[in-house]
């Protein structure tokens, strides 16, 4: 499929209602703290199973990318970041809002949120092709080797506690060996145990660890997400100050973009970096963190460069950069688009269409932050006994109706309880999604290796891209010891 | 017992278990299960030495459990409404089930005044989902053992 082929496809009706709706859910699933586009796309991921491929990616990818600028909507209006990645915004966001600029950081942030996106966009449709040649060049110790990377990485960065990352992630790898053997077929830990025979169900497990878990974090305490929701300023005057802003646009971008295709750092560093370089190249360093329009401008605009980043390692090379990232790598396998370098000839229809969807909601973004997305706010100041309730049902709804088993309901509610009491007993879930999602792929690939070297485990270290892959883990494991200047990547410390 | 080393405790049991389950399983099958479990068996045995050697001063495990007891007692609230509410969607169907979510939440967390409220907003929920999902998108919801 080529380009026009590609945009052809998008402008038909229902893809462009997909875009669309993708884009409205995004924003009011980033209003919501704490849900983020993670939980966003495992509670919409029933809805979508039987629709098109294509159509169901940019569904999601719409949604993905639209979910950030709906986090930036609370993070400047009521001080909460929708999402990590929104974690800069509040610097100068929130204080412009105290200032009755409330409209114009909004502005800022839907402008950001275009330009930001475009030149992402731009990126990602020029680098991806190239990071799949190079990743043709993988074999299947290759592709062991950059799984262990991408679960190292996720390990170490995601908590801060490189071990209990791991701990994590085993625990996802050895849930992903439930069920029928991927190479010969015997089943494992079933306990005769019917639903679970064809593996762990991946989307059931993802609605249990994001979206009932947030919601039992959410009864957790009264009252609502957030206390006020009220708009002052101009709309336009933002969209001027941001184009007055040229280096910083372009300074953000390239943090974004360079953020963005390391995996597993993620968009919430991006935001804080180029916030702290836009702060150290101002004239005027004292105003950031009191309401600064270019605080806002650096931290917005490197988030929503970095998100297609994210995707450029995602879909050529299978390595989530994000959490988010992480969760579209799920929804692509789910979809039958197995992310790698072959993805572009065998996939390449659904690929392109993905591509030219996510370049035109980057405008999309901005109609609706111009006309809609601002009075979206209003969703946080439901009460939590109003918010928690719509969540589960929403939730187990779609966790039933993949299979129509009640039993699915209640793996649902089971990883809803490990995600809670994880998350209480100092673990993220998130290192056990990439490890179940990559789990079967590990395995196959380990197995495979094996098999070619005839039982010889040199063959792990035999090329030179292996060996580079080995470097690359051991760095990502040493790197939490390495002191501040991690901590400051990968924690956003400033 | 702090929830940490609790869930470490728990974690290292079931990756015992589950090592020595997957003994039984051809060599190809158990072979990867089995590194798994060992490579997380001794990172648990690491992170486990690691807290108990970590000292605790007794104000900070006071003002922890205090925070531990308050939002438990509201977590078991939410878990016993949500198993409740899914049980009786089980034998009454999905509706059922919505309307005792937002029943059981407005009974537990809202307040007395607003309890009929919250229910009338149960039961729009409700009404909304089943002509949503089940009308016009087709999804299949919940029927219950009694239809």
């Amino acid at each position: 499929m080529n380009l026009l082929d590609a945009v052809a496809f998008v402008f038909q009706w229902q893809n462009l209602a997909a875009m669309l709706a993708g884009t409205m859910y995004g924003i009011v699933v980033g209003v919501l703290p704490g849900l983020g586009p993670s939980a966003g796309m495992a509670l919409a991921l029933p809805l979508v199973l039987k629709w098109h491929p294509a159509t169901a990616l940019i569904f999601m990818g719409s949604l993905y990318k639209c979910s950030n600028y709906g986090g930036s909507i609370t993070a400047i209006l009521v001080n909460t970041p929708g999402d990590a990645s929104n974690a800069a915004t509040i610097l100068d966001g929130y204080p412009m809002c105290e200032r009755g600029q409330g409209g114009t950081a909004l502005a800022l942030s839907a402008t950001a949120a275009m330009a930001g996106g475009l030149i992402g966009m731009i990126f990602l449709a020029m680098a991806a092709p190239a990071l799949a040649e190079l990743a043709l060049q993988f074999g299947p110790a290759e592709y062991f080797l950059t799984a262990l990377l991408a679960l190292s990485l996720v390990a170490a960065v995601v908590q801060g506690s490189v071990v209990k990352g791991l701990i994590s992630g085993g625990l996802g790898l050895m849930l992903a060996t439930v069920g029928s053997d991927v190479m010969t077929g015997h089943l494992r830990f079933t306990f005769g145990w019917n639903p679970i025979e064809d593996g762990m169900p991946l989307i059931q497990a993802l609605v249990g660890l994001f979206a009932v878990t947030q919601a039992v974090v959410l009864a957790e305490s009264d009252g609502a997400i957030s206390r006020i929701g009220r708009l002052a300023g101009g709309f336009w005057e933002g969209v001027v100050t941001y184009f007055k802003s040229p280096w910083a646009i372009t300074r953000a971008a390239a943090i974004g973009l360079f953020v963005g295709v390391l995996p597993a750092v993620g968009q919430s560093s991006a935001g804080l970096l180029a916030w702290g370089a836009a702060k150290r190249g101002s004239t005027h360093p004292e105003t950031f963190g009191a309401g600064d329009p270019e605080g806002v401008i650096a931290s917005e605009t490197a988030t929503n460069a970095c998100m297609p980043g994210d995707l450029v390692c995602t879909i050529a090379l299978g390595i989530p950069g994000s959490v988010g990232a992480a969760v579209f790598l799920g929804v692509m396998i789910i979809f039958g688009v197995v992310p790698g370098p072959l993805v572009f000839q065998e996939k390449g229809d659904v690929i392109g269409s993905l591509f030219v969807a996510l370049t035109l909601t980057s405008f999309v973004i901005f109609v609706v932050g111009l006309t809609v997305a601002r009075h979206l706010a209003v969703v946080t100041l439901l009460p939590n006994v109003i918010i928690v309730p719509a969540i589960l049902s929403v939730s187990l709804l779609g966790s039933f109706a993949i299979r129509n088993l009640m039993a699915d309901v209640v793996i649902s509610l089971a990883f809803g309880l490990l995600g809670y009491v994880m998350l209480k007993g100092g673990f993220t879930p998130i290192p056990l999604l990439l490890g179940l999602v990559l789990g079967e792929m590990v395995e196959r690939n380990y197995h495979r290796a094996l098999m070619i070297s005839g039982g010889s485990y040199s063959i792990f270290a035999s090329s030179l891209i292996s060996k580079a892959l080995i470097v690359l883990i051991i760095l990502s494991l040493a790197g939490p010891f390495l002191g501040p200047a991690w901590r400051k990547l990968t924690q956003g410390e400033h | 017992m702090r929830l940490e080393v609790a869930f470490e405790l728990v974690l290292l049991v079931v990756f015992v278990a589950l090592y020595s389950l997957a003994t039984a399983y051809p060599e190809r099958s158990r072979q990867f299960p089995q590194l798994i479990a060992l490579v997380t068996i001794a990172l648990l045995l690491l992170a486990l030495g690691r807290n108990f050697a970590r000292s605790f001063t007794t104000a900070a495990c006071t003002r922890r459990d205090r925070w531990d007891r308050e939002r438990a007692a509201r977590v078991a609230r939410a878990f016993s409404v949500i198993v409740v509410a899914t049980a009786c969607g089980a034998v009454g169907g999905f509706l059922i089930s919505v309307v005792l979510f937002f029943l059981g939440f407005a009974f537990f967390f809202g307040t007395r005044q607003a309890f009929w409220r919250h229910a009338a907003i149960g039961v729009a929920i409700s009404a909304v989902i089943w002509i949503l999902f089940d009308q016009i998108m087709g999804v299949p919801l919940l029927a219950g053992v009694l239809w």
